[in-house]
């Protein structure tokens, strides 16, 4: 009994300091940096896993060629409008890939063309062939 | 160490209460210190708790018998590894248990959120400490709840635990069903703290999401595991009998699996926002109301736990959680609103609703089936319990529904889907549909329900073989991988897409075992030495077997009467097969429960040869036995295992999503802006 009501003891200290310890002792509570978001988290990220998405059921044939391009179109647009509310979180590699989507974006309604890697045919504002991953070129 | 465990037990309850009140009634948003002590407050309820274990399994394995939840559960000839489990064979310590691991979960909530969501965290806090203050609330208030309490004498021996308990289905099946039950109150808290911190963005699912396929995940393996004990154990021969507890356990992952697929609309369209928070909510009271139809005793069932007002407490507390988080839900309407509207039914989102409609539709068939004695007894003043055929009549057409929109919602593209890809995308499907049909006719098989179930199993196995090689094609093309590189990467970077496509076959390996338990057959026969019975099997086999004896023996803590059958299959002898009749003694060799049957079980991949041992009518070597024939039983088991495979495929940490987050950490050097870039 003695020794059970001595841990009791002992426990109810341990309890009590680790609750009271970051009031008594604020200094240890430092702040830390918050860690960085998911891409889901974020406007552009959404945008961008959106576009990913599209381009992946394309290529496995769910995606009509014109519900790709009208899809496409709607997401770059997307990605750079958020790309351009908020170009402070943009860092070197979403740059790339912002400025992707700001070339896709000034494309006009041109003429749809073919890869010349691969032959598939590009939707209007393709920068890239969906099937092949080469450059699209006009 | 009564004394110490009673101790933890006020300590933790304290410090819950003291951690809920900070965290809502008092301003912690501008004091980080209090915001932290205030997480802290979960640490210390479950370093309280984990005190209050060491406690009762010191009590366990030094066999105090003083203490009366040793002397109920356990006996000095109980095998230890029982001893471990005896923790939570009964009431009282199954509540400790409940209350240890929530507390453990709240704990690591804490540990594991990202730090972006700190906000959340105080709130998070506050809300698992309420359920943890009502759990240990309970083993203090309740009448004979609390696993401490001591006799005024102490016995030579324990009453021991009960023999359906004394069996290795029982040392995983409460343990991983109580995980899933238990962690469905970290995605609640995380609703709630969103709601009440008004971060209503993505951020809260994203937080919680790996809490919620971690809970449907334990269920999963709980439900299973129980389906198993069920059939091994109990001796009627199947695996699922539409049991209050059992439905009590299906109620939530109905839910949370409707949960796991709609949370995917609103992660990418900012949709269904109300209705997830609401499935979010659901889930946990329903959670909550499987634990009061187990402990309250208001429905007979072979699970439940002793009658006892302990249930009650459990009904004023899910009435009091339910009005509280509606009415916060309520008040949060508004900021709730959708993002974007459905631009297609002819969608993977469409089909994700009728999906959620089918689930949420069988949900609440069962829920209705379960609580119909109760509400028959409150409007004709008796007890009238619905059946298997009721369940069946209902929930056979929605789960083939349910079964189908698994086979259709992959085939169909995020946002829209144009009528002719989708032809293009169903050929193959349906064809693998139509010639498991072909075949099943083939084959004799003439049943509407199995042939339909065989038929959608072929649609569905065939869709997500397609949708696998599909995407290997598709990676192979994009980015120059070979076949094997491409289906890695593939999974690899879309690990909740193909993990949900692996559990989606776990399934398809349920309705096939499912299917297969419509075409079991069974007689009962009484038998003389050496005398043979017949039992013709689906398949066509005749099942000869013939009773060779009865043999009588003592065992560790039971005393056995075995009796042995020759089995051959159509003619050919295949092996034998033993079922026992077992009578529990205590150590001074006196008799505790009733007598219980250990099945006989020869099983393959095609069926199951199942034999219950009846006993021996008195003073002769005759033997009573129940022969059952259950084809693709096994089928359970590994659909079982695939669905876990599947499950921890989908939740395996790593891939894109860490990747892109690692991307866009703060770097070193110069940040190039984007306007000069794009010069």
């Amino acid at each position: 009994m003695g020794a059970e009501a001595i841990a009791a003891v002992l426990v109810m200290i341990a309890l009590l300091w680790l609750i009271v310890q970051p009031m008594v002792l604020p200094g240890n509570t430092s702040e830390q940096p918050d860690d960085p978001p998911d891409m889901e988290e974020t406007d552009r990220g959404r945008a961008l896993l959106a576009l990913r998405e599209i381009e992946f059921d394309q290529a496995t044939g769910k995606l009509s060629d014109d519900d790709f391009a009208e899809l496409h179109a709607r997401y770059t647009k997307a990605a750079v409008t958020a790309i351009e509310a908020d170009p402070a979180g943009v860092t070197a590699s979403d740059a790339i890939e912002g400025m992707i989507a700001a070339r896709v974006a000034t494309i006009s309604d041109g003429a749809n063309g073919f890869c010349e890697q691969c032959g598939a045919r590009l939707p209007a504002d393709a920068a890239f062939c969906a099937m092949c991953g080469a450059p699209a070129r006009r | 160490m009564t004394l110490l465990g009673d101790f933890a037990l006020w300590a933790a309850m304290l410090i819950g209460l003291w951690t809920a009140a900070m965290a809502f009634f008092v301003p912690w948003q501008s004091r980080p210190a209090l915001a932290t002590s205030i997480t802290r407050g979960a640490h210390a309820a479950c370093l309280a708790l984990l005190v209050a274990a060491v406690a009762l399994w010191r009590g366990l394995f030094t066999h105090d018998f003083n203490i009366e939840y040793v002397a109920a559960y356990t006996a000095r000839n109980l095998p230890d590894y029982y001893l471990v489990t005896a923790f939570w064979a009964g009431q009282k310590g199954s509540l400790l248990f409940w209350a240890v691991v929530l507390s453990i979960f709240g704990a690591l909530a804490q540990l594991l959120t990202p730090s972006r969501h700190r906000d959340l965290l105080p709130y998070v806090a506050g809300v698992t400490s309420v359920v943890l203050a009502f759990f240990v609330g309970v083993m203090l208030f309740g009448d004979g709840a609390n696993p401490f309490e001591r006799l005024p004498f102490t016995p030579p021996d324990g009453r021991g635990l009960n023999p359906q308990l004394q069996n290795p289905g029982m040392i995983a099946h409460p343990p991983t069903l109580y995980l899933g039950y238990i962690s469905i109150t970290i995605p609640f808290a995380f609703a709630i703290a969103a709601l009440l911190a008004r971060r209503l963005d993505t951020g809260w699912i994203i937080a919680m999401r790996k809490w919620a396929l971690a809970s449907w995940l334990f269920l999963s393996i709980g439900i299973t595991i129980g389906m198993w004990w069920a059939y091994i154990e109990l001796g009627w021969g199947g695996v699922w009998a539409w049991d209050p507890v059992e439905n009590a356990s299906l109620h939530p992952w109905l839910t949370l699996t409707a949960f796991l697929h709609s949370v995917m609309i609103q992660e990418k369209r900012g949709m269904l926002k109300r209705w997830n928070v609401g499935l979010v909510i659901g889930t946990f009271l329903l959670s909550i109301f499987g634990t009061f139809i187990t402990r309250s005793g208001v429905i007979a069932s072979v699970h439940s736990f002793t009658q006892s007002d302990v249930g009650y407490f459990f009904l004023a507390f899910l009435f009091v959680t339910a009005i509280a988080s509606f009415t916060l839900l309520y008040t949060r309407w508004p900021a709730l609103a959708p993002e974007a509207k459905l631009e297609s039914m002819l969608s993977r989102e469409g089909a994700f609703l009728y999906n959620n409609l089918a689930l949420v539709g069988i949900a609440f068939s069962v829920l209705w089936g379960t609580l119909f004695p109760i509400l028959s007894e409150a409007v004709h003043g008796t007890k009238i319990s619905v059946g298997p055929a009721f369940f069946n009549r209902v929930n056979v057409p929605l789960g083939l529904f349910l079964l189908l929109l698994t086979g259709v919602g992959p085939l169909i593209a995020w946002r829209k889907a144009s009528p002719a890809n989708l032809r293009r995308q169903f050929i193959a499907p349906t064809l693998g549909g139509l010639v498991t049909l072909a075949t099943m006719l083939g084959f004799g098989m003439r049943a509407f329900y199995p042939l339909v179930s065989l038929t959608l199993t072929g649609f569905v196995t065939v869709t997500v073989i397609q949708e696998f090689t599909r995407g290997v094609r598709a990676r192979m093309r994009l980015h120059a991988e070979n076949a094997l590189l491409a289906l890695v990467h593939l999974v690899g970077r879309n690990r909740r897409r193909y993990g949900g496509y692996v559990v989606h076959i776990g399934i398809v390996l349920y309705f096939i075992a499912f299917t297969g338990m419509a075409f079991r057959t069974e007689q009962t026969v009484e038998l003389a030495p050496l005398e043979s019975a017949t039992i013709e099997s689906p398949y066509g086999h005749t099942y000869t077997l013939t009773h060779l004896g009865v043999s009588q023996y003592a065992a560790l803590n039971r005393h056995v009467s075995a009796a042995t059958l020759d089995v051959a299959r159509d003619g050919v002898r295949i092996g034998s097969i033993k079922s026992e009749k077992r009578q529990h003694v205590d150590s001074f060799g006196n008799p505790t429960f009733e007598p219980s049957t250990e099945v006989g079980i020869r099983s393959d991949l095609r069926e199951d040869l199942y034999v219950v041992f009846g006993g021996t009518p008195d003073g002769t070597e005759r033997a009573q036995y129940k022969i059952v024939v259950n084809p693709l039983v096994s089928w359970f088991w590994i659909g079982g295992v695939v669905l876990v495979i599947g499950g921890l495929l989908t939740m395996w940490p790593g891939g894109p999503q860490i990747r892109a987050a690692r991307r866009i950490m703060p770097q070193a050097g110069y940040a190039v802006p984007l306007a000069s870039v794009s010069e």
